[in-house]
């Protein structure tokens, strides 16, 4: 049992692992996925900043080109000189921003502002056309550019971001303006950025949703745009720094990041997001959800591995359980079996490992006990009748009693213990038989003798059946022509240990199983004497039946003779009566006194 | 300009002794103007020096205050201070400091096509925070006490404007010459003061005395336009 022990230890220690390992495993994977996710969302981030600052580039570009027309210096030098620009004015060199804009490639600014040296709008084409001759100069962006500055921008204005850039105007040595294209940050240039990345942005500025590349719109964006601005960290790294969060739109989540956006518009809370769908948790539910048929064939997996494994387990398993429990359950019954059919005395104990060597131990120990019990409940009626003859007498059987004849010399002999399982009645008692009523053939049981009825303490017997008529001679003398000559089992008949065993309540059940042939009479009844006297007949009849004399041999001085030696066992303690049986004895009639308990 | 000849106007307009005399004087700018600022509102890319011409120095007057400081044995009755018309004209003031004196009114007046909601740096009470409209005005004291307060609009970074406050209602700003007067000055000694950008200059204050005739003046300013320490 040890090693099965051991090996069911392994075996649930292994499952427990495998199974540890099951829930576990998605867990990398999961975070692999996140890592991903987070990869995703940097790399938008940083193309997002990439790419805006290249379509700074190109504005810058188109500035610098736009101020370099001819006609947008002349229009800003007379400008710069006139004290108040008049609508004349300001029509033609709107005219001539928007044909500048119109003769720009690729992609044409939304707007230009035409701006004397003063800093004064002289035109504004594309955006607010009908405003001008305010001054803007004061805008970094201006007045970088009235300086001779090539710069782009970022403004936030009428709930729009816009994308600007601005360059000098200039004659000669002499700056005479400066002119301002811009482009607005639309659903299309947010969709023109992420088509590559697959993922989604949202534009936002002072707290407002200002352009996004879908119309989903997701939470926290705004709690983690001032978590971001209150870091103070570097903007530049606001990409790579910044750890993604988990955000929803309805009943979808996404993983997203906030940048903020520079220029002007940051002042004012400008920042744009990147978000993706965020992949759902990876248990090992879903991952097994994710497992394809691909993923179990012969090539995928190592079915010859675990099917081997399995069936090395299986057996390992299998052969710890027939070495340690099979096997010796086995030897242990059929041991058992030949002790019940008194094959042997005892269990080989040494034969037997474990716990079953100590089942043959117990088992051992209680024939012991029960061969003990017996030797002395057979000196205790030795005691009262006297050693029985022959070999009976010294060997342990329970003492005959004589009438008549003799007594026969008291030889002497050397008392030999029996096995410490051997067990005797008395001796000679009939061959053991499980079939009682078939068991003793040569006993002849008269109704015991006893007290009951008068002690109380006694319990009751049992109601006497119909008394039967004596057993008929003929039928006893049947039975001993039959047993003519004694059958040598039956001059030392024994019970088998396992006739104890199986006898309901073990040696007391047996005992009773054997006295309750006949009820006991009450003492000094008449059913009583008529036990006496049947006994007595019975006696008579043997003697002749065994050629023994019978002169002197009379029934007061028998039963009296009964009447004695059921005192002398009742005055036993637990004895409750007596049964007397006569029998033959090397050929001699004898008379045997059973205490009944 | 205009905003110039109303401030030379509220000057000039300020009560004087009958004795007292003019004061000009001319600028007398140090070799190098002063450093640019770092660029403000950076966006995605570097701003870029134009190729065909060299960048404009920037030009310190706009940002200079010419004061007069009575000296300690210098009596006059002090005149009552005036209003001072200060214009947005967009997305700046008209001059990016203004002088004004010691309880004297500011008048904004919005001649922009924004509407910036004006507040004082460290003064919240001194403006009403709301948003000052298209042609709107705007009348406050600047202050009771010498110092400069700062004007800005916190949606529009780039809108900012200093108000100096003066002690003495004497003080006058260059024009783009460099030229500056102060007239109807009291007789007596007087320290001549410069103020530029965000404090005084850290120079020698030069000692003058006014009489009846005209003072002229040459103020050498100091190069890399030091200020002296609050």
């Amino acid at each position: 049992m040890f090693w099965s022990k051991i090996w069911l230890f392994v075996i649930v220690a292994a499952a427990a692992v495998a199974i540890t390992v099951a829930l576990l495993l998605p867990r990398p994977a999961q975070r692999a996925r996140g890592d991903d996710e987070r990869q995703r969302l940097v790399v938008a981030c940083d193309v997002v900043a990439i790419q805006m600052r290249d379509s700074a580039r190109v504005q810058i570009d188109v500035a610098g080109a736009f101020a370099r027309q001819a006609s947008v210096v002349a229009a800003l030098e007379k400008a710069s000189e006139a004290d108040v620009l008049d609508e004349a004015r300001n029509k033609a060199v709107k005219e001539l921003a928007a044909d500048t804009i119109a003769e720009v490639t690729g992609t044409r600014p939304d707007f230009a502002i035409l701006i004397d040296r003063r800093g004064r709008v002289v035109a504004r084409a594309g955006l607010d056309e009908p405003e001008y001759g305010d001054t803007i100069a004061g805008r970094w962006l201006v007045d970088d550019a009235l300086s001779g500055y090539l710069r782009d921008d970022l403004w936030h204005a009428d709930n729009r971001l816009w994308r600007v850039a601005a360059s000098p105007v200039i004659k000669g040595p002499t700056y005479v303006g400066a002119v301002v294209v811009g482009n607005a940050i639309t659903k299309d240039y947010a969709e023109g950025l992420m088509r590559p990345l697959g993922a989604k942005i949202a534009f936002y500025a002072d707290g407002q949703n200002v352009a996004a590349s879908s119309t989903i719109m997701i939470d926290r964006v705004t709690d983690e745009h001032a978590k971001l601005a209150a870091s103070g960290g570097e903007m530049s790294n606001d990409c790579r720094a910044n750890k993604p969060f988990a955000s929803r739109s309805g009943n979808d989540e996404f993983s997203a990041i906030v940048a903020r956006l520079p220029g002007e518009a940051e002042v004012q809370g400008a920042f744009f997001t990147v978000f993706i769908p965020r992949s759902k948790a990876q248990g090992l539910a879903a991952t097994l959800d994710a497992v394809r048929k691909d993923d179990m064939s012969f090539a995928n997996f190592p079915w010859p591995l675990v099917a081997a494994g399995f069936l090395a387990a299986l057996g390992i398993g299998l052969a710890l359980m027939i070495l340690e429990t099979d096997r010796p359950v086995r030897k242990l019954v059929a041991d058992a079996v030949q002790l019940a059919k008194a094959q042997i005395e005892r269990l080989p104990e040494d034969q037997h490992r474990g716990r079953y060597g100590s089942i043959a131990r117990s088992i051992n120990i209680q024939i012991d006990k029960l061969a003990r019990e017996a030797r002395a409940a057979r000196r205790d009626l030795d005691q009262l009748l006297g050693p029985g003859d022959g070999d009976g007498g010294g060997g342990g059987g329970l003492g005959t009693l004589n009438f008549g004849g003799p007594p026969p010399p008291r030889v002497e002999t050397v008392r030999q213990p029996p096995p410490p399982s051997e067990f005797r009645f008395s001796e000679p008692l009939p061959p053991p038989d499980l079939d009682l009523s078939t068991s003793q053939p040569g006993r002849v049981t008269a109704p015991a003798l006893s007290s009951a009825g008068s002690s109380g303490s006694i319990p009751k017997p049992p109601p006497p059946r119909p008394k039967p008529a004596p057993p008929p001679t003929p039928s006893l003398s049947a039975q001993l022509a039959a047993q003519s000559p004694p059958q040598p089992s039956m001059s030392s008949p024994q019970i088998s240990p396992a006739l104890v065993m199986a006898a309901p309540g073990g040696l007391s059940g047996l005992h009773e199983l054997l006295t309750a042939e006949e009820p006991i009479p009450a003492i000094d009844s008449p059913d009583e004497e008529a036990s006496f006297r049947a006994v007595f007949n019975e006696f008579v009849e043997l003697k002749k039946r065994c050629g023994e004399p019978t002169a002197g041999l009379t029934l007061p001085k028998f039963a009296d003779k009964l009447r004695k030696n059921r005192d002398d066992l009742m005055a036993k303690p637990g004895c409750i009566g007596v049964r007397f049986s006569v029998y033959v004895k090397d050929g001699k009639a004898a008379l045997k006194a059973t205490p009944v308990k | 300009m205009q905003s110039r000849s109303l401030c030379a106007a509220a000057v000039l307009a300020m009560a004087v002794p009958a004795a007292a005399g003019p004061v000009s004087g001319k600028l007398d700018l140090p070799p190098g103007a002063p450093d640019r600022a770092p660029v403000r509102g950076r966006a995605f890319v570097d701003r870029t020096p134009n190729p065909l011409a060299p960048v404009r120095a920037v030009d310190p007057l706009p940002s200079i205050i010419v004061a007069l400081e009575p000296a300690p044995t210098t009596q006059f009755p002090p005149p009552p201070p005036a209003a001072v018309i200060w214009d947005l004209l967009g997305e700046s003031f008209a001059r990016p400091v203004l002088p004004v004196r010691v309880g004297g009114e500011v008048l904004i007046r919005n001649k922009g096509r924004s509407s910036p909601v004006l507040v004082a740096t460290g003064k919240p009470d001194l403006l009403v925070k709301k948003p000052l409209n298209p042609t709107a005005e705007v009348l406050f004291i600047a202050g009771k006490e010498p110092g400069a307060v700062e004007l800005l609009d916190a949606s529009a970074p780039h809108l900012r404007g200093r108000i100096v406050v003066l002690a003495s209602p004497f003080f006058a700003v260059p024009n783009a010459k460099g030229e500056f007067e102060l007239a109807n000055v009291p007789p007596g000694e007087w320290l001549v003061k410069v103020w530029y950008d965000t404090g005084w200059l850290d120079r020698p204050d030069d000692r003058i005395t006014v009489g009846e005739k005209r003072v002229e003046l040459n103020l050498k300013l100091p190069a890399k336009w030091p200020l002296k320490k609050p």
